[in-house]
């Protein structure tokens, strides 16, 4: 690995599209080279529902951060989300022949395969199939098996799936402006990657992604992924809350949602009015703080619920030396560590990407963690590729090229 | 005065016989012996004699017992070939006169691959026209038995008329990952059933447009080409579509868009008399939009009455898997093969004659001529089974045929014509439906149930009554309860039923009607008379009746969209409302 390499991380998201344009290094770093950012349309909940007006989106997107980068793109890392996206724990094994005794690479392509065995509906795709662990004859957290001794292997993967329609309308945005898709990469997983450092993963982390139309959650313990999923729930749902509980238009709802939008029921948050001005078309009102912040807070609380819930089924919360992080879109309203730190129970981070270089206003914004993560995971698989025949195979199981 | 010769040309007897060879045959065959199949005789044959006396069907052929000891031809296609030599005889005079023999072998083992080209030969030696159906090997089965399978389908190749091949590694596809070990190799039955019952039926069908064997061989281009198989049966506004969409999905028809690298593809729908020409049109402009330009078509189209409503399709396409010189070579081998059957060998142990080469595919050419609009299709299986025996047997002209035909639509129930054909459902041969028990004549037990509603109604009537009277408010809770009540003595347990015996009495099923409607006061006085009624409901507690809301949920942004619905609640809908947070007065005040 001598060169730099250029990646191109596309999240198509439910509020924006963002194109994020990044420079790998050999020594393990990224730099943003430029930005596309553009307000999306034709996205409903994280899946796209007007594959035409989205794909115009995405070529806007691609081409600010053409220009902002003065790079030519020709393939990208796809961030999908939805709610379709399911993951599963499941454990593969192959027994090595006895004259041979000892396991070799082509093991763990048997071994993935073995894992691969569990049962997904028939209309989805493998997206990732991640490593956890190995056990060699029952021998616990193996981290290299290649030729040690044993009669059976053995391997734990997270398995991430989705509706092989629905990733496909998301690649087929971004194939129609002629610019390849090198993988799909679930954004929840994308975002870990710039969110977590390698110690918060080996002692156990979440991150929360809530961004526009979906909240995407990733779980670590013991380095590797433990569970993740996607919720139908995101900050789309609370401008569409406050439009309904205030009898706004949308566009009023989401304006103060992103300007005075806070979780904060009680002290200064929560006092007064905010008075939104007339135009043309709408006759302007004075809006209370505590009934916005109300409708906010109820909507807030309960998506962290649902996740805490699901986190809980998968038996993680117990053990998070790495804490609980927060970020995407909805993580910029006032207050939401501490709603989330009293659902959760305990404390809670707001974050943004870490680990790149490049200019600040890009990766501190914890809209665009995902987008970032895409091109951080690009480098996490890079040389995995060369030496690992395993992770080859992501290439060559994905069905939808 | 002109004589007109109203007699019908005789048919020689198209005998068809289905024989399954080996393990996955026999399980097959067994099936449609279960399930029961007109217009065919069926005959198993294997050399595992336990396998044997598992089956139920009545022809069991035990191959090469003196070799084998009955005990199977441990995988090896050798052994398998030198039981059939050994039993020959057997096979040969169970396949007597044959018109059409179909064999069924899974191939890859012992007696499936070894067995089942010598059969077919045997079979074409006295003259029978032999379609062979087989699987090849998953293959997780091994490389050895993949081989194996691939020489016998060459031998089968040469020994036959046609071979329709499928592959046992699609079947993974089609059966679930969770589904029992049972459950899908029963479903892979089922699909090869479903093949035979539609060569069966097709050389024994009339049709608008005849398609036959020849045009099936043609389609797969002879036997040398991996078969796709779909049928769709379909019914309602987009019957045709369905159908396709349906026949397109079978399992056995390839994986998706393997049909655009098809050959040939054969055609067949079948409808009643309702189908209209527009539908055919929109049915083949469909199919030719999903294949290659220039895939060489085959197209048949029949009237059945009792597909009344609904539509069935059967695609049957050919998927090259030969290159033209190893086709020629086969060619060539099955000529040869021909030529000395028919000149060196004579048959042995049978009486009909040594047929010639050009002989083999005559009776189906010579029958199809004859009965002029026949036509080969297949609709659902079910109907078939009814229909057939009917008006093929006899082998009448076409005016019969209809007229048999037509005459069971009546008595087929309709639920039975939509079923689809893969239902596991083994239907009884026709013949042993025994007479429908019915266990009192229909009025007499209407009457009956009549009396027993009339009964609860009028209990219903006294209870509300009293309640009335004595608690208001428990009025709901009673309601429902004598409700409740109301389905104990339909089912005829008017006795348990806790009525005080005077409302019984008076519940007689000849004034009910007038009982019901009696004035409320005569029910009032009837309660007088009664005195305990109220004893058996002393439930008086107050409930507290629920609100319903009947507002139409707002879910703003999403109204189009798909729910989220998470236990039972639809996420769309802001939470504040779900949960019922107050948020405060006046929402928003007007801008001053």
């Amino acid at each position: 690995m001598a060169k730099e390499q250029i990646v191109v991380g596309l999240e198509i998201g439910t509020s924006k599209v963002a194109a994020v344009v990044g420079e790998i290094r050999p020594e393990q770093t990224i730099r943003i080279l430029g930005v596309g950012l553009t307000p999306s349309r034709g996205v409903r909940k994280g899946e796209i529902v007007d594959v035409e007006t989205a794909s115009r989106c995405v070529r806007d997107a691609l081409a600010d951060a053409e220009s902002a980068s003065d790079v030519d793109i020709r393939s990208v890392f796809l961030g999908v989300s939805g709610a379709h996206i399911k993951s599963c724990n499941s454990r593969g094994s192959v027994l090595i022949p006895e004259e041979r005794g000892e396991v070799i690479p082509e093991d763990f392509e048997q071994v993935q395969e073995s894992a691969r065995q569990v049962a997904i509906p028939q209309d989805h795709v493998f997206l990732h199939t991640i490593l956890q662990h190995y056990y060699v004859d029952g021998q616990d957290e193996v981290l290299n098996p290649v030729g040690m001794l044993g009669h059976k292997l053995e391997a734990d993967f997270q398995i991430i799936h989705g509706a092989r329609t629905r990733i496909g309308n998301s690649m087929r945005c971004v194939r129609d402006l002629g610019v390849e898709v090198t993988f799909p990469v679930f954004n929840g997983i994308a975002a870990a990657q710039v969110v977590l450092n390698v110690d918060q993963k080996n002692a156990g982390a979440v991150v929360i992604d809530m961004g526009g139309g979906t909240t995407d959650y990733v779980a670590y313990s013991n380095g590797a992924v433990k569970a993740c999923g996607s919720l139908a729930i995101g900050g789309d749902h609370i401008t569409n809350d406050i439009s309904i509980g205030l009898r706004i238009p949308m566009a009023r709802a989401e304006w103060l949602k992103v300007e005075e939008g806070s979780v904060l029921l009680h002290g200064d948050a929560a006092a007064g009015r905010v008075v939104l001005k007339p135009e043309a078309g709408f006759a302007g009102c004075a809006v209370d703080r505590h009934m916005l912040n109300t409708i906010i807070a109820c909507r807030v609380r309960e998506t962290l619920e649902l996740v805490k819930r699901e986190l809980e089924n998968a038996k993680v919360l117990r053990y998070l030396g790495g804490g609980l992080l927060l970020t995407g879109g909805c993580s910029l309203l006032e207050g939401i560590d501490e709603l989330a730190e009293d659902v959760f129970g305990f404390p809670v981070r707001l974050t943004h990407a870490h680990a790149v270089s490049g200019p600040a206003s890009a990766f501190e914004n914890p809209q665009l963690s995902a987008a970032i993560g895409l091109v951080k995971y690009a480098q996490v698989i890079q040389p995995v590729e060369n030496k690992r025949p395993i992770r080859k195979f992501l290439g060559k199981l994905w069905p939808l090229r | 005065m002109i004589e007109i010769n109203r007699a019908p040309i005789q048919l020689k007897d198209y005998q068809v016989r289905v024989i399954g060879v080996g393990g996955a045959g026999c399980h097959a065959v067994d099936r449609l012996s279960k399930e029961g199949l007109a217009g065919g005789d069926l005959i198993v044959a294997n050399t595992d004699v336990r396998a044997l006396n598992s089956c139920v069907t009545p022809t069991r052929i035990a191959l090469g017992q003196k070799l084998t000891r009955g005990l199977g031809a441990g995988g090896d296609p050798d052994v398998g070939r030198a039981a059939v030599e050994e039993s020959l005889d057997a096979v040969c005079e169970s396949l007597a006169g044959s018109s059409l023999v179909i064999v069924l072998a899974g191939l890859g083992g012992g007696t499936g691959s070894g067995s089942a080209p010598r059969i077919a030969e045997a079979a074409r030696e006295h003259g029978a026209h032999v379609v062979v159906l087989t699987t090849t090997p998953f293959s997780f089965e091994g490389k050895r038995r993949g081989e194996q399978a691939v020489e016998a389908l060459g031998l089968l190749r040469e020994n036959s008329d046609l071979v329709i091949c499928f592959e046992n590694d699609r079947m993974t596809s089609l059966v679930d990952a969770t589904a029992g070990v049972e459950e899908a190799f029963s479903s892979v039955d089922a699909l090869w059933v479903q093949a035979v019952r539609a060569l069966v039926s097709m050389t024994k069908r009339h049709g608008i447009m005849n398609s036959g064997l020849d045009e099936i061989s043609a389609a797969l281009s002879g036997s040398y080409s991996t078969a796709l198989f779909g049928h769709g049966l379909a019914d309602g506004d987009d019957r045709v579509n369905e159908a396709l969409r349906k026949a397109l999905s079978s399992p056995l028809f390839g994986v998706e868009g393997e049909i655009s690298a098809a050959s040939g593809l054969w055609v067949y729908v079948a409808g009643g008399s309702d189908l209209r020409w527009a539908e055919v049109q929109m049915l083949m402009t469909e199919v030719n939009r999903q294949v290659s330009p220039d895939i060489r078509l085959f197209f048949g189209a029949g009237i059945d009455p009792l597909l009344n409503g609904a539509v069935s399709l059967t695609l049957l396409a050919g998927v090259p898997c030969m290159g033209k010189a190893e086709i020629a070579r086969f060619e060539r081998r099955r000529r040869e093969v021909a030529a000395t059957s028919v000149f060196a060998k004579a048959p042995t142990a049978l009486s009909v004659p040594p047929p010639t080469v050009l002989e083999e595919h005559e009776p189906v050419h010579e029958s199809e001529d004859i009965q002029g609009y026949r036509s080969p299709g297949m609709v659902a299986d079910e109907i078939e089974e009814e229909s057939e025996p009917v008006f093929f047997v006899e082998s009448e002209a076409v005016v019969v045929d209809n007229s048999a035909v037509v005459e069971p639509v009546d008595e087929l129930p309709q639920e039975t014509l939509l079923e689809p054909p893969s239902e596991e459902l083994p239907l009884p041969p026709v013949a042993e439906v025994p007479p429908k028990q019915v266990p009192k004549p229909p009025f007499e037990r209407a009457s009956e149930l009549r009396r027993d509603i009339g009964a609860a109604l009028l209990k219903r009537r006294v209870v509300e009554t009293h309640s009335r009277s004595e608690d208001t408010f428990s009025e709901v809770a009673e309601e429902t309860e004598s409700s409740d009540r109301l389905s104990v003595p339909v089912e005829g347990e008017v006795a348990e039923a806790p009525v005080p015996a005077e409302i019984v009495e008076l519940a007689q099923p000849e004034d009910l009607v007038e009982e019901v409607a009696k004035p409320r006061e005569a029910l009032v006085a009837l309660e007088a008379q009664t005195g305990q009624a109220p004893a058996s409901h002393p439930r008086s507690k107050p409930t507290v009746q629920e609100q319903m809301h009947f507002e139409p949920v707002n879910r703003g942004r999403f109204e189009k969209t798909d729910p989220t619905m998470i236990d039972g609640q639809d996420l769309d809908v802001p939470t504040f409302m779900r949960r019922k947070v107050s948020i405060g007065g006046e929402s928003t005040t007007p801008n001053t």
